[in-house]
């Protein structure tokens, strides 16, 4: 199979749904010519013009307000939020209007359009530009969440996230742009709401999201040397959680290691690891482990911003606890 | 206006009370002749009701803990009264008649003083583990647990099973555990004191019933004008109190160095309650008509179960019936119910073919008596002698109506 970028597969998967579909426009900051901050637009506007990729001044509670306008009105925008760190300026937008507008209208209005954001650290973009926010959205009844890892993943998802009919909050990570992996040339799509076990073990659970799921997957190589085969598994999408997956690994493995970049305190790690209790608690042969990173702001230093983020030392560490 | 709920005085002997259960949790709006909780005595256990509609702001007393009479067990007030608590108690205190009511500071302890812990070693035990455990029969007491922590795991329990031998099932499965308390630890107690303290004998003696049936048959119409159904057990009470009176050393307690003999007959009714078994007694039956014994005996066995008896009637018996025959046991040696020396049992009423004035065969309805007596107390041949009479008053019923 063919190996591109995620920034790759995420474009044309943009790409696709747009000759699809001409209800299908992007708007956003720098997106057009520029071709947005992480060049994920970039050669789009050539194809498909102003009137499809639209530049958005630098309003973020104006472009998602104009993205659920065009969308009640029958069109399917995908919105671009440069950074998951700006989503504060368009809360009211996001949690108030979008999030609400299907249920508050009885089912008569759809909210059909996809929010595309970007998050994480390890750029050295500082307090301001590197957080994990996806928990301020699953918190939210009325959005999907989706946090693809793989460049499969997130082309498969972006396509299913602009045909779904209700809001989707999307969330890449900086770092895993450039990550390259296989990706079908033929279409497919990838259900949201179904997790992937990306590697199959039978000792320990890892459920990992976004970049942490590739460092889980080399904590779970080095961790076959001390005899230990774990399985890592990513959710894909937060909302919906696809549980039963979750659920049969640790009924397999008797022990749950949760990795998130995002700070511990209320991070998603903690609703996973509820549900488990609620749900297979039966099951648990250890206490529940969440390696995730400390509650601080992401620092601006190379050294400080590698130490508060879990790297595969710490994945090992947390996963060995279990075994005493 | 708060009011304090205390334990009350429910009979003459009543000393403490055992609070058992709380119907109503701190903080519930309970209504007037609500149940707020239980209590029981050495007798038997009672509902406490709200003297008042409002909310029980304060529970005093833990389920366990053992009370004087007039301790304070909670106090309802109105919502978003103010009141002072010490001063509520302290009154209610003083409103108790009993001038020995039990020292405060003693008092204190014995509402706050939660009943203390059973040692036991702190086990840390992984869910799936113990499910796993219980699942075997393993016993995770003596597993040294090698888990995060020192927690016993699921791999842990299956080592000990196997070596074990793997005994492939559990050998008993528990489908819920009671607690001996309450009425159960107060049957269990007094009936291993009896074991344990009275060298038994059983005498096991036929009577025929079929006159008294006859009797009964017969009177049946005046008795019911007078609104009065008489049993068989109630004839029973009536015979065995006249066969006591003849026989007063059958009627006695043995107390320290003396045996009491007692010359009024107060006639325990062993009763199968929902709760447990209870023996009312009925006072004074040797003075009484069959009709009366008739009456008060059917209220008494009413009260046992509504659960409505009080402790006054459940005390100075001198001598139990109890007759298990209705549920067609022949014969059994039933316990003495101490302080008391003997107990009659009563077995299935039957059709039997039986050999009667010299050598012709009749169906007779016939029965056994079983009095089981401490030897202590009494020996084999007045024992004999009492239940012979028994057995004559029954087969001569006419006795009986002379006292009707």
């Amino acid at each position: 199979m063919r190996q591109i970028t995620y920034r790759e597969a995420l474009r044309e998967g943009l790409k696709e749904e747009m000759r699809r579909d001409s209800n299908v426009f992007l708007l956003g900051e720098d997106i057009a010519e520029f071709g947005g901050s992480y060049k994920v637009t970039q050669g789009l506007l050539e194809e498909f013009g102003h009137s499809r990729i639209r530049n958005t001044p630098i309003s973020e509670a104006a472009i998602i307000g104009a993205a659920l306008g065009a969308s009640l009105a029958g069109m399917r925008p995908v919105a671009e939020l440069m950074y998951i760190d700006f989503s504060g300026v368009a809360m009211d937008q996001i949690v108030n209007q979008v999030a609400k507008v299907r249920y508050i209208f009885g089912g008569k209005a759809k909210a059909s359009l996809v929010i595309r954001t970007q998050g994480g650290a390890g750029r050295s973009s500082a307090a301001q530009h590197a957080q994990s926010l996806e928990s301020w959205f699953t918190h939210v009844p009325g959005l999907k969440v989706v946090m693809p890892s793989t460049p499969k993943d997130v082309k498969g998802l972006i396509k299913s996230s602009i045909r779904d009919d209700d809001p989707v909050f999307f969330i890449e990570h900086k770092l895993l742009y450039n990550e390259i992996g296989p990706v079908p040339e033929e279409e497919y799509l990838i259900p949201i709401g179904k997790a992937d076990i990306k590697r199959p073990g039978k000792d320990v659970t890892i459920i990992a999201t976004s970049r942490m799921v590739l460092r889980s997957l080399r904590a779970a190589e080095l961790l076959t040397e001390e005899g230990i085969e774990a399985e890592v598994i990513d959710p894909r999408t937060l909302v919906p959680l696809d549980e039963e997956t979750i659920f049969n690994s640790v009924k397999k493995t008797g022990k749950l290691v949760i990795v998130h970049e995002a700070s511990k305190r209320s991070g998603y790690g903690a609703e996973i690891a509820a549900l488990v209790c609620e749900k297979a608690f039966y099951d648990l042969d250890a206490p529940i482990k969440r390696v995730a990173a400390f509650n601080t702001p992401i620092p601006f230093a190379p050294k400080l911003e590698n130490y508060v983020i879990p790297d595969e030392k710490a994945i090992i560490n947390g996963v060995k606890e279990l075994f005493r | 206006m708060a009011k304090v709920i205390t334990v009350p005085r429910l009979g003459q002997t009543m000393e403490t009370a055992t609070v058992t259960t709380w119907m109503k949790q701190e903080g519930d709006i309970v209504n007037k002749g609500e149940v707020i909780c239980i209590i029981e005595t050495d007798k038997a256990s009672f509902d406490v009701e709200a003297p008042q509609s409002g909310v029980l702001v304060k529970v005093m007393a833990e389920e366990g803990s053992v009370l004087p009479v007039g301790e304070v067990l909670a106090v309802i007030a109105q919502t978003g009264e103010s009141f002072d608590l010490e001063k509520l108690i302290q009154q209610a205190k003083a409103d108790l008649e009993t001038p020995e009511a039990v020292k405060p500071a003693e008092a204190r302890t014995v509402v706050r003083g939660p009943l203390p812990p059973k040692e036991k070693r702190e086990l840390k035990v992984s869910p799936l583990a113990r499910r796993i455990a219980e699942e075997k029969g393993v016993t995770l007491e003596d597993i040294i647990g090698t888990g995060p922590g020192g927690s016993i795991t699921k791999e842990d329990v299956l080592r000990a099973w196997e070596q074990k031998g793997s005994i492939p099932t559990q050998p008993l499965i528990v489908s819920k555990k009671i607690p001996l308390k309450g009425i159960r630890k107060l049957i269990a107690d007094r009936m291993s004191l009896s074991w344990r303290t009275a060298p038994r004998v059983t005498q096991v003696m036929e009577v025929d019933m079929s006159e008294a049936i006859r009797f009964r048959e017969e009177c049946w119409s005046d008795w019911e004008a007078k609104g009065v159904r008489v049993s068989i057990n109630d004839i029973l009470i009536k015979a065995v109190s006249l066969a006591l009176m003849e026989n007063l050393e059958m009627n006695s307690s043995l107390k320290e160095n003396e045996i009491e003999v007692y010359s009024n007959v107060n006639m325990g009714i062993a009763v199968s309650a929902e709760r447990g078994l209870i023996v009312p007694v009925l006072r004074n039956a040797h003075q009484k008509t069959l009709l009366e014994i008739a009456r008060e005996s059917a209220i008494l066995i009413q009260k046992v179960r509504e659960g409505k008896i009080g402790p006054d009637e459940l005390s100075f018996g001198t001598f139990t019936i109890t007759n298990i025959g209705t549920f067609g046991i022949d014969l059994f040696t039933p316990i003495i119910n101490p302080p008391e020396s003997a107990i009659l049992g009563v077995g299935k009423l039957e059709k039997k073919v039986k050999v009667v004035d010299e050598d012709k065969i009749a169906i007779r309805s016939v029965m056994n008596l079983c009095l089981v007596f401490d030897h202590r107390v009494v020996d084999g041949a007045p024992a004999a002698r009492f239940l012979g009479r028994v057995k004559e008053i029954l087969e001569r019923p006419v006795q009986l109506k002379e006292l009707n």
